[in-house]
């Protein structure tokens, strides 16, 4: 079988996944370790078929809202950032250390002020997410933007293209692979933001789930909702990947 | 046959760090309808330079050009533009395109939406260069011949009056280079376009110029001119053993070696 295969690239992480699996089984089980710290990969399992119907799903589905509205805001919002501040000089050199500030900065910590001034409101939630991803999507976007091959743009001049036009027909494309990474980047984002913002909002979602689980000493539902919002991180990851790998096919 | 694109006196510097680089010190050069011309010079004695004032990429500091009997402004505008084709240092391929939309992209930017019409010009640009049956590659899939091929047609799709080039065939190797020098001599041939080629290559210049001009080290000017009074059929048959070509080959050798000893000011 070759090493680059489809089915080498596929099977490999599942089996690393098992094996870890089986790790965290035989840690558990040789260290007799308290049910209430880590419990068995089963026990986790079990919770989370037993408490799908009544809460887990419905945290789910709290949580993908969230992330799915609070990312489909920030990506053309991150994008649109870029693509002016690209156009003015000054505006990169001033904006570039502001987003990465931005992006750097926890956005769940605001929680505490926001509550002071709207109550707790359930869009608080999705403005966490988009704070956090729209600089980070900016940034790379922004990066990708600014470089483009002098050669290339003597193309553009040559053919007499408008400014917006070589924007949209080499500079865009040209800063694919680095829009991508930004958008990657915001689906890791995304999903810590949308569970830090359940953490300090509450009201739901698979963040307050963990909380309220362990407050209550239910560590094994408390596993169970960690390995859904695992799972829904991934998914995010993932689906922008299988995308990445339509578009950008020349690298 | 008429003088077609004329340059007088034209003049550019650079700013290099704290001062000015004088790169053209008054280039005259005339071309005529439908002559291939070739320009010669030591790197960096202002040919991409040239031939960037020539296609509108940058403005010139002074001096007049008359393209086609029209006088533009400090720089060449899109008017004009859209009469010339132009083939870069590098093959300059836009790598996220196939071939096909490659080829098609200046007819895209010239506004000609008529897409039956343009795939007809396409793949006759195509078919020209030898690369029909690849327009559907990208250009990561093609070897350095047949990129550099694809940008030949990219520069010929509009129907161009005049092909510049700018060391085409520079970064490919001595077999696919004179492959490619055949194939661009047929194309001026059956095409009758009027061509300019910088090369710094004396067999190429003399194998396709009907006219070589020599530029002197920066601050350049045209400091030499030499006639290829060759046809077409003496070109594609034994040029290697044709005494005037043997000749000029020598002459050309000697004027090249002079210009080494940078010209005094
Ligand atoms: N944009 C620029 N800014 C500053 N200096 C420049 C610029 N473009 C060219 N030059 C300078 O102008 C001179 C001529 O450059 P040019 O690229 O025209 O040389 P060339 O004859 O094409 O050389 P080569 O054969 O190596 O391609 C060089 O000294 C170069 O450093
Ligand atoms: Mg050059």
């Amino acid at each position: 079988m070759k090493i680059n295969s489809k089915a080498v690239n596929i099977c490999a992480p599942i089996i690393v996944i098992i094996l870890l699996i089986i790790l965290w089984q035989i840690i558990c089980t040789v260290t007799n370790i308290s049910f209430h710290v880590l419990p068995k990969p089963g026990e986790v399992g079990t919770a989370l078929v037993e408490n799908f119907r009544g809460t887990i799903l419905l945290d789910t589905m709290a949580s993908v809202k969230v992330m799915l509205i609070g990312y489909c805001i920030a990506v053309p919002l991150g994008f649109v950032i870029a693509a002016i501040s690209s156009q003015f000089t000054l505006a990169v050199r001033s904006i570039m250390p502001v987003l990465i500030i931005l992006m750097l900065t926890p956005m769940a910590t605001l929680v505490p002020i926001f509550k002071l001034f709207w109550g707790v409101d359930p869009t608080l939630k999705i403005l966490i997410v988009v704070l956090q991803c729209t600089p980070v999507i900016a940034v790379n976007s922004l990066s990708g933007f600014i470089y483009v091959p002098e050669a290339k743009k003597e193309l553009m001049r040559a053919l007499g293209c408008r400014k917006w036009e070589s924007f949209f027909r080499v500079t865009v494309p040209n800063a694919m692979p680095q829009i991508f990474t930004g958008l990657k980047l915001g689906c890791i984002l995304c999903t810590i933001a949308a569970m830090s913002a359940d953490i300090s909002v509450g009201q739901g979602g698979l963040g307050y789930r963990i909380q309220v689980a362990s407050s209550l000493s239910a560590t094994d539902l408390a596993y169970a909702a960690i390995v859904v919002a695992a799972i829904l991180g991934v998914a995010l990851y993932m689906i922008v990947s299988v995308i990445e790998s339509r578009i950008v096919t020349w690298k | 046959m008429s003088d077609f694109y004329t340059l007088t006196g034209i003049k550019k510097s650079f700013e290099g760090k704290g001062e000015l680089i004088h790169v053209l010190d008054g280039i005259d050069l005339s071309i005529r309808e439908k002559e291939f011309v070739c320009i010669m010079g030591n790197s960096g004695c202002g040919k991409s330079t040239l031939i960037k004032i020539m296609e509108g990429i940058i403005p010139r500091d002074g001096g007049e050009i008359i393209f086609d009997g029209i006088s533009p402004g400090k720089q060449v505008s899109k008017e004009l533009q859209k009469k010339m084709g132009i083939v870069f240092q590098g093959d300059n391929l836009l790598e996220w395109l196939t071939v096909y939309k490659n080829v098609e992209l200046p007819l895209k930017v010239f506004g000609q939406k008529d897409k039956a019409e343009n795939k007809a010009k396409v793949m006759e640009a195509l078919e020209l260069v030898g690369l029909q049956n690849y327009w559907d590659c990208i250009p990561r899939e093609l070897s350095g011949g047949m990129r550099q091929r694809t940008s030949i047609a990219r520069a010929l799709v509009s129907d161009p009056d005049i092909l510049m080039l700018d060391q085409p065939f520079g970064a490919l190797d001595a077999i696919t280079r004179k492959t490619l020098n055949q194939e661009l001599l047929r194309i001026w041939h059956t095409t009758q376009k009027t061509c300019v080629m910088i090369t710094n290559n004396e067999n190429e210049a003399l194998y396709l110029g009907g006219r070589v001009l020599v530029m002197s080290n920066s601050p350049s000017r045209i400091v030499h001119e030499i006639e290829v009074p060759l046809t077409y059929e003496e070109r594609v048959n034994n040029l290697a053993l044709n005494p005037i070509y043997l000749k000029l080959r020598t002459e050309l050798a000697r004027i090249v070696r002079s210009l080494d000893t940078p010209r005094q000011n």
